[in-house]
């Protein structure tokens, strides 16, 4: 599939259209869409209208500008920008206005991007279907009773819609890539510290990692090597340069060694998205990629690890909503009632049980049970991760076990919730990039091919997947 | 578990992580954190090598800054979003 964002800058560059006049297109498509779709829930008409303007001028003044300069986009609720109110979905911050941009916004506005509006999300991105949100639940473009996957489910269906051709989301357990799934768009879960989370509102931060979500594997590159890199605002984040994913990404799969982990076509996984992905990957192999089954023996606990380790670091992390120092407030007459009445308030029923689970499994007595051996886990199945990538360069399977369900379907069976995230965890969980590619339909609806690689090499997932947009037409 | 068993420990998990819970909140966590702690005991029966946990998940080593106290150029800014302020102090009831 070409390039939107090249064949967009290339009618800027040509003075086919301008950036104020794009800008003006991107809002009549929303306004015509969003009332089905939900995608948003704040509008940045004010910053949009100044960043077009912006461009414009100095296009006009002959300078030679970055490719994505001038072209629209979506930002996830939980990504800082300054001045725009930036809620995460919460009700704790529902009039937050943040007073500095997050680092991945202050890359975006070097390379002159258009931000539009904030995506809708989970509550904090703590869900798998962007229904736990102050604003409601986001309806999937493909059938408008059916979830987009979450927790970046606004970012998926403002791309899959043609709202935005490409948003930021953020990944801790697949919410980039599970909703690009079932969207049907493009999606990448960079390896973790290769982008800043400086300015991004914490969830767990041994797993979070901000990431495009485009319509096509170029667009995706384009807007990861606009954000990726080292930060000295984010001590997490990989030292030394960030490689081109753009360079050598059109050499094609030939000779390339695929490894086809059997436990992402295990029992739970739907028969019809399993058949779509083996036809994706008969394809790869078709055009000359070396395919082989292998086995990852721990993928079956890695879900297990995620829960214990996000919950126990969501609950520290979000220790810091007191109702003193920023975000909603409730009266009380001692410091106790003012934290007691606030977060009861203030979080939502997911949200808080997370956080009395995280408690749990750091309470003395629980936490060498559960959060060190979580921990230790962990490690075991990134060195299972490492070993596989020794004889391989990439794995594939299917992004989620099943294609988008309906609303309200799972909200009160949270183990079912979870289940849509068993094939997208265990990428965080090793700390490996990962692309979902839309490959085919199962009951009419989107399937992903999920494309995993070792830490760093996201150059070898953007190369698959560049291949396989190609042969799939 | 049994029943009040459960609702016993999500009343001193919201205690710990200081949250009010109506009483259809507590029998829904009482619930849901049953089957999920049901659920993640699986790790235990994972062997694992003991090792010293220094390094983020792709090798970074934690490291901290020399604590030295700086200007910072958002000071003023992080001051307007207080919900309760007094001048420059963050206003709070009466701690002591």
């Amino acid at each position: 599939m070409p390039s939107i964002i090249r064949q967009l800058a290339g009618d800027l560059k040509e003075r086919k259209i301008s950036s104020t006049d794009l800008l003006k297109q991107t809002y009549s498509v929303i306004e015509k869409k969003e009332p089905e779709i939900n995608a948003f829930i704040s509008i940045t008409k004010d910053i949009a209208e100044k960043q077009a303007r912006e461009i414009d001028e100095r296009r006009k003044n002959g300078e030679d500008l970055p490719v994505l300069a001038g072209i629209p986009c979506g930002i996830k609720d939980i990504i800082c920008i300054n001045g725009a109110k930036t809620t995460a979905a919460s009700e704790m911050l529902k009039d937050f206005v943040p007073p500095y941009d997050a680092e991945v916004i202050t890359r975006l506005r070097k390379n002159g991007a258009v931000f539009v509006g904030k995506t809708n999300l989970d509550e904090f991105a703590m869900g798998s279907s962007t229904e736990f949100s102050i604003k409601g639940p986001t309806h999937n473009p493909e059938d408008f009773s059916l979830v987009p996957g979450g927790s970046s489910g606004g970012s998926a269906a403002a791309v899959a819609s043609g709202m935005v051709p490409y948003a930021l989301g953020t990944d801790t357990g697949g919410s980039i890539r599970e909703p690009a799934s079932f969207c049907g768009v493009v999606g990448l879960k960079p390896t973790y510290g290769r982008v800043s989370r400086y300015g991004v509102i914490a969830y767990a931060s041994s797993f979070d990692q901000v990431g495009p979500l485009a319509k096509t594997v170029e667009d995706a590159a384009l807007v990861y090597e606009a954000i990726a890199g080292n930060d000295p605002k984010d001590s997490t984040t990989l030292v030394g340069a960030t490689s081109s994913v753009l360079n050598g990404m059109f050499d094609g799969v030939k000779g390339l060694r695929i490894g086809v982990p059997k436990e992402f076509f295990a029992e739970g996984v739907d028969k019809e998205v399993a058949s779509e992905v083996k036809k994706a990957i008969g394809k790869l192999s078709d055009a000359g990629a070396i395919v082989s089954e292998i086995s990852l023996p721990l993928t079956d606990v890695a879900l297990a690890v995620y829960l214990v380790l996000t919950r126990a670091e969501a609950s520290t992390n979000l220790a810091r909503y007191d109702g003193v120092r920023f975000g909603s407030t409730e009266m009380g007459k001692t410091m106790e009632e003012i934290y007691r009445k606030t977060r009861g308030k203030g979080f939502g029923v997911e949200v808080k049980q997370r956080i009395m689970l995280g408690t749990f499994a750091l309470t003395s007595g629980y936490a060498d049970k559960y959060y060190r051996q979580a921990t230790a886990v962990r490690r075991e199945i990134a060195q299972e991760y490492a070993h596989a990538f020794e004889n391989l360069d990439v794995l594939v399977g299917p992004a989620a076990p099943e294609v988008a369900f309906p609303i309200g379907s799972k909200t009160n069976d949270p183990l079912r919730m979870y289940a849509a995230d068993v094939l997208t965890v265990p990428i965080n969980v090793a700390g490996v990039p990962a692309l979902v590619v839309p490959c085919g339909k199962a009951h009419d609806l989107p399937v992903g091919l999920q494309i995993i690689a070792a830490q760093k090499r996201e150059d070898l997932c953007f190369r698959v997947g560049a291949e396989y947009e190609k042969i799939n037409g | 578990m049994e029943d009040d068993n459960k609702i016993d420990l999500v009343r001193h998990l919201a205690t710990l992580s200081r949250m009010e819970l109506t009483e259809s909140e507590e029998v829904r966590y009482a619930r849901e954190i049953d089957e999920i702690v049901k659920f993640v005991g699986k790790i235990s029966e994972i062997k694992t090598s003991p090792q010293p946990l220094t390094k983020t998940i792709s090798g970074i080593a934690h490291v901290v800054r020399e604590d030295i106290s700086a200007e910072s150029e958002f000071a003023d800014a992080l001051l307007e979003v207080i919900p309760k302020k007094e001048g420059r102090m963050v206003k709070v009831p009466k701690i002591l």
